[in-house]
């Protein structure tokens, strides 16, 4: 919720400051896209507090967090024009990128992996619901 | 359950690996940015001496009579990193917003831990030269910088 509320007022606030360097979309657009954010975020938040490591919802709630958190760098990148890397034509990092995908991907199969073993543990020693 | 351990370890193991190689991939070009202005002695990384290219440049267009020579500008590269890289430049002499003149541009690969040079040699023909007369005149031109397979940059300069 913080994310969803903080970033567009921020955004609003210093808005002709940032205008000097990065075209803004409307701030109608920018508040509808990240209210969408905060609640996505809270949604996969709520999974991953609610739900113990080798629970399905759990992974779930890992799995859309991530997802949502490359939603939202690749929206904010998308403001970026070529204005702000100053005199900048152009940038290539395909190699570079490319490593950082498989790295990701190796810490999401790790995630997985440590999912599977939690999942395996709790198959045998289920959660005691508590009393209190 | 072993091999599942066993498993989760060789992943985050090849993980960690992974992303310290990125690190230090783009610590290269980093550190050549950042380094030189810590003094000569502790310059690191893949970058350009570009400051040495300003005085060169006043003293090739410090008169319109000094121009009609040939100039070259020589600018220091450094690669003090793990991986080769490469960096090429080429000036132009820009009046009232279009270019007049265009060097070749020169080329330096180095592999990993060596220097090396840019020479740049400005030629300029006498039909140029009298175009040039009495002009407010810009230079500018392109950089590019490269670590193969990685990354690239390319930059103009000024930006118009």
């Amino acid at each position: 919720m913080v994310l969803g509320v903080a970033i567009p007022y921020l955004a609003d606030y210093f808005r002709p400051q940032v205008l000097t360097y990065v075209a803004l979309p409307p701030s109608s657009q920018i508040w509808e896209v990240f209210v969408v954010f905060g609640v996505l975020s809270a949604i996969v938040g709520f999974l991953q507090n609610a739900y113990i490591n080798g629970q399905i919802p759990w992974l779930l709630g890992k799995l859309g967090g991530g997802a949502v958190s490359l939603a939202l760098f690749s929206y904010v990148f998308l403001f970026l024009p070529n204005t702000l890397v100053a005199a900048s034509q152009s940038f290539q990092a395909t190699g570079l990128l490319l490593l950082a995908y498989a790295a990701i991907i190796l810490s999401y199969l790790y995630l997985i992996l440590d999912f599977m073993q939690h999942r395996r543990r709790l198959k045998f020693n289920p959660p005691q619901d508590n009393p209190f | 359950m072993e091999g599942l351990r066993t498993a989760k370890r060789l992943t985050r193991a090849a993980d960690l690996l992974l992303w310290l190689f990125i690190g230090l991939v783009m610590a290269g070009p980093l550190l050549g940015f950042l380094t030189p202005e810590l003094g000569p002695q502790y310059v690191a990384g893949f970058g350009l001496d570009l400051q040495s290219m300003q005085p060169q440049i006043q003293q090739a267009f410090s008169s319109t009579s000094a121009l009609s020579g040939t100039h070259t500008v020589v600018v220091g590269v450094y690669n003090r990193w793990f991986f080769p890289a490469s960096a090429s430049l080429s000036l132009e002499l820009i009046v009232k917003n279009s270019t007049v003149y265009q060097t070749e541009t020169a080329t330096s690969d180095l592999a990993p831990f060596q220097t090396g040079d840019l020479r740049v040699v400005i030629a300029v023909p006498p039909s140029v030269a009298s175009q040039l007369q009495g002009a407010q005149v810009t230079v500018g031109g392109q950089l590019h910088l490269e670590s193969p397979g990685f990354w690239a940059v390319t930059v103009n300069f000024p930006q118009r």
